[in-house]
Order: structure tokens, then C-alpha cells, then sequence
């Protein structure tokens, strides 16, 4: 799974091999906790678009939220992300590539749970990988920190 | 000289076929029927009980005065069938109502717009997936209806539980 690291100025990307069922994470030492919205639903939040730079390179994502849900004006307090399409969705880009909208269409919707520091200042997203193609799934994790899963969940 | 003589009872007036006992017997079935009312919501998807008084809110509010006030006195007929226009329920409601079926929705769409559109092109041979009932495709279906897609995927998408309803026909 991705987990994206939402901290005030900056994002980070790890890569975890598998899907983790737990109600806590453990990132650079800080204690994250499952939001109960999201665990709630199962991680059935909303929808993801992978942000395609041509038909195999990954760089960026787009999470559309289902409104009543507060993800989305989270995600906007942070400056480096955007908000797209009349306010409903938020694209964060992994690096300065540009991306083409024609094939950054998948709307998936697997495991994508949010966990949040206790003062709620960080956030942790993850989003499950089995919608992508092993190029794509390749040159993403080229972007990312490996994290072994029991160091997640010290 | 006639002489009338005047005789005259009290009563109490219960009204046709109504005894002491009736009120008392009403206030019972009152309570009977409210529970019943409940548990109907409850089947319906109306009322949650384990719902924040948040989300229970914003499902009265879809269903207007009829379930602000909860009373017997509103036909549960007429309640029903609001309900069960999946139009009318919220958002927090048909997600709640999907997402374990979601899984099986993913399988069924295939990845993007164009893991739909190929779907579509075979929509005559498409085997709906084990676990999905007509409800839970109709539920789905106004799911994805009221998402904010800016690629067209989920608009490309609803026509797969279009076709596959027809088969409930």
C-alpha cells in the first residue's frame, strides 16, 4: 500500500509491501490513529484517480472525497496540494511532472483510510496498489521510503 | 294531567365499541406500533441505531416532517415508499450501505473508463458478481450518480447498473 505523509509544509511517500489492518501507526516516531470515519466505512471514503505522466509513469493523485466527509478541507489547509473540479477533489503531485487527464481516470476506491496525530496536525492517507499495472507500481515506489510493516507498527 | 317521570343515569361516554379498558389498551399498542415503526426504519435504512444524532439529522431532514416527528398517525406505507427511493437517502447512507459490497463493484467496473467501456461492449455475457442483490445495485448505482467525477469514469460506469437492472425486469 501507499501511505502519504501530510505534514504542515511538506509531504512524504512510503511504499509498505502489504495491506495492514491496524488501528494505529507508528512514522519518524510520531503515533498516528485510525480516523473513525474512515474506519467506519472500511476505507470506502471516496474515489482516486493515479495521476499518469504517459501510460506507465505515476506522478501524482487525486482524492475525491464523498462530501460529507471533512478530507478534502484537510487536505486543503496544506499548501503544496490542490484543489481541482469545482472544489470536490484534491491532487497532490509527486514532483514537478506534468500529467495528462485522459489517462488518469481510474476512480478506485481500495483501502484508503486516514490515520491522525493526536494534536491532528499530520496525517497519514493510505491507498491500495492493486489497480496498478507492475511498470506503473515499479516507478512509484521508486518515489517512495520502503517501510518493513513491523516498523509501522512499533 | 299527565305526569312525566324523569329518569335520569350518568355515563360515561367512551364512544361506538370503546370500553374503560380501550385507552389504556391504545396507549399499548401506541408503544407497540412505535417500536414497530422503528424497526421498519431500521430495515429501511431510515434509522440507524447506531447513527450519530448527526447523520440520523441529516436522513430526517431528506424525508422531511414526516420523520422529524416520529408518530404513528403517519401511515407507514406512505413512509416506505419514500424510502425506498434510493434518491432519497443521503450520501452517509447509501455509503454506509455499499461499502461492503464495494469490492465486488470494483470487480464488476474494472479499472477506469476504459475497464467500463469494455465492460459495456459485452454487458449481454456480464455475470453479475456473487453477493450483489437489485437493491444493492440500485444503491450503488445513485452512489456513484451523486460523486464529483472530473473524468467521466463514473458517468461512463452508471450505464453498467442501467443495463444489468433490466435484467430485474
Amino acid at each position: 500500500m501507499l501511505i502519504i505523509h501530510f505534514l504542515q509544509f511538506y509531504f512524504k511517500l512510503y511504499y509498505v509491501t502489504e495491506m495492514i489492518d491496524a488501528d494505529q501507526f507508528v512514522i519518524d516516531n510520531l503515533s498516528f490513529y485510525k480516523e473513525k470515519e474512515s474506519k467506519l466505512n472500511n476505507g470506502f471514503i471516496g474515489f482516486f484517480d493515479w495521476l499518469r505522466a504517459d501510460l506507465t509513469t505515476i506522478v501524482g493523485i487525486r482524492m475525491c472525497f464523498f462530501s460529507h466527509h471533512k478530507y478534502l478541507s484537510i487536505l486543503q489547509s496544506f499548501e503544496y496540494t490542490q484543489v481541482k473540479s469545482e472544489n470536490n477533489c484534491c491532487e497532490l503531485l509527486f514532483d514537478d511532472s506534468e500529467y495528462f487527464s485522459e489517462i488518469s481516470d481510474d476512480q478506485d476506491s481500495t483501502n484508503n483510510f486516514v490515520f491522525e496525530s493526536i494534536d491532528k496536525k499530520e496525517y497519514l492517507f493510505t491507498f491500495g496498489l492493486d489497480g496498478l499495472s507492475e511498470s506503473e507500481l515499479n516507478g512509484l515506489i521508486a518515489k517512495c521510503q520502503k517501510v518493513p510493516k513491523e516498523n509501522l507498527l512499533e | 294531567m299527565f305526569c312525566y317521570i324523569l329518569n335520569l343515569t350518568t355515563s360515561i361516554y367512551y364512544g361506538e365499541g370503546r370500553n374503560k379498558y380501550s385507552s389504556a389498551s391504545e396507549d399499548f399498542e401506541d408503544l407497540q406500533s412505535k417500536d414497530q415503526l422503528k424497526e421498519e426504519w431500521a430495515k429501511l435504512g431510515i434509522w440507524d441505531p447506531n447513527m450519530s444524532p448527526d447523520e440520523a439529522g441529516k436522513n430526517a431532514f431528506n424525508f422531511g416532517f414526516q420523520v422529524i416527528i416520529p408518530s404513528v398517525y403517519f401511515k407507514a406505507g406512505a413512509i416506505a415508499s419514500n424510502a425506498n427511493k434510493v434518491e432519497n437517502i443521503s450520501l452517509a447512507r447509501l455509503q454506509a450501505k455499499s461499502r461492503a459490497d464495494s469490492p465486488l463493484f470494483k470487480e464488476l467496473f474494472g479499472s477506469g473508463k476504459k475497464g467500463a467501456l469494455k465492460v459495456l461492449e459485452n454487458i449481454e455475457n456480464v455475470k453479475i458478481p456473487e453477493g450483489l442483490t437489485k437493491e444493492s445495485i440500485k444503491v450503488y448505482r445513485e452512489l456513484i450518480n451523486r460523486v464529483k467525477d472530473p473524468v467521466g469514469t463514473q458517468e461512463v460506469r452508471a450505464k453498467i447498473p442501467d443495463k444489468l437492472l433490466e435484467r430485474f425486469k
